[in-house]
């Protein structure tokens, strides 16, 4: 509802910010979370049923960005700031470009170069200006909903 | 033996100094006299009633002061409510405005018939130039149709659920919408992009086209209805090695700050698909 009604009336250029795609990607980064699949494809169920975009490719697009921020997080697993923000520019391409592909495979093309200069950069840059306070407000959450135990 | 005795003279002296000094005092020449002699008495006195009043404003003070923050605090939060209802009848004036602009504009148009809604947001991928409206087939909204303002074409209904509809919007890259030029009268095509720009395509080489001309809607393909303005020409495009010129569209609506639309719900889109010969 906020991507809807707020973030996507914000736009640089053409692109705006994915507020989805931050809050999976942030999520995903977190050690004790389990469910963060569910969470994506609850989000992205969500997007595809209220985008016009074709054949659920938003939902595609997020499970993807799950399944590689995860990949990045056994790598760079000691800096998750690093991690989030490495995610959160590959997210952005990622899924931009499913959408420009699925837009050609449905009979909808749309030129590929306008749309990376004018919606895939601006969206990415502001991404990533909302990558880390996303990334402290997930945390927050986190450890509200799984506490650390604390031996006694 | 002396008739008067002395204690009597002494009286008699008494008397005299005083009723001298009345009379003095009455005609005012002791004035000067007297200012030297009670000034001291004046500033001794003021000093004692300050230090009184000091004393009475020690004891009395914190209950006139918890007094007044009270009192300040109360009118701060009459102050802050007051605020907020100003802002919350401003808001309401707006849509107000808005609406009445809206019904005016149906109003003038009474051979159709319109609803109202709310733009309640925006397509989250930015590819895309749809917007959520906040009535659907419960309200009479139906795919196909058309949404327009009081300034001119929106777009068109492309899904409905029961309380809610997208609508494509006319910027949006995979839109095409048959339009007339006011002026001339030559039909054209009008499409969409993905930047959100609007171009004018398909006008014939030898037709004069000028910046500032208006465009309508032409009803040609049974989209639309006819005459509804979608936007005015900003600049030519026009190559002798070209087919056909081009133009750029200013829309006549604000497509990015739009509170209200309206739908109009007498308008049918055809289907031409079973006239269409097969592929």
């Amino acid at each position: 509802m906020l991507q809807s009604v707020i973030f996507s009336r914000l736009p640089l250029l053409s692109g705006t910010a994915d507020l989805v795609l931050l809050v999976i990607v942030a999520w995903s980064l977190q050690k004790k979370v389990k469910n963060a699949l569910v969470w994506t494809l609850v989000g992205g169920l969500m997007v595809s049923y209220v985008s016009a975009m074709p054949a659920y490719a938003p939902l595609i697009g997020y499970i993807l960005v799950f399944g590689f921020t995860r990949l990045i997080q056994r790598r760079i697993w000691q800096v998750p700031i690093l991690t989030m923000i490495t995610a959160t520019v590959l997210g952005t391409f990622v899924t931009h470009i499913l959408n420009i592909l699925f837009l050609f495979v449905t009979g909808d093309p749309i030129p590929f170069q306008e749309s990376i200069t004018y919606i895939t950069l601006p969206s990415a840059l502001l991404n990533l200006l909302l990558a880390l306070p996303i990334f402290v407000l997930v945390t927050d959450l986190a450890k509200w909903v799984y506490p650390e135990e604390v031996e006694v | 033996m002396n008739k008067f005795s002395p204690q009597f003279w002494q009286r008699l002296m008494l008397l005299l100094i005083i009723g001298g000094v009345l009379a003095l005092a009455l005609g005012g020449y002791l004035a000067p006299i007297l200012k030297v002699a009670f000034t001291p008495l004046i500033g001794a006195q003021q000093w004692l009633s300050n230090k009184y009043i000091a004393v009475v404003e020690f004891f009395t003070m914190p209950r006139d002061v918890a007094t007044l923050r009270q009192l300040n605090s109360e009118l701060e939060n009459k102050v802050s409510s007051l605020e907020t209802q100003l802002i919350q009848l401003q808001d309401q004036l707006r849509e107000a405005q808005v609406l009445y602009a809206l019904l005016d504009f149906a109003r003038a148009r009474p051979e159709n018939t319109y609803v109202a809604a709310s733009v309640i947001g925006r397509d989250p991928v930015p590819f895309l130039r749809f917007i959520q409206i906040d009535k659907g087939t419960d309200d009479g909204i139906r795919h196909g149709m058309p949404v327009v303002t009081q300034q001119g074409l929106v777009g068109r209904v492309d899904a409905v659920t029961a309380g809610a509809a997208r609508v494509q919007l006319i910027t949006d890259a995979n839109v095409n919408v048959n339009v007339r030029l006011q002026s001339s009268g030559v039909d054209a095509m009008l499409s969409g992009s993905v930047t959100g720009e609007v171009t004018l395509n398909m006008v014939p080489q030898d037709v004069v086209l000028k910046p500032g001309e208006l465009i309508l809607t032409s009803g040609l393909g049974g989209n639309y209805p006819a005459g509804i303005v979608v936007g005015q020409v900003v600049t030519v495009r026009k190559r002798e090695t070209d087919l056909f010129q081009t133009a750029s569209i200013q829309p006549s609506v604000d497509l990015t700050n739009m509170p209200a639309v309206l739908v109009i719900t007498n308008f049918r889109p055809s289907n031409l698909t079973p006239l269409q010969p097969p592929k």
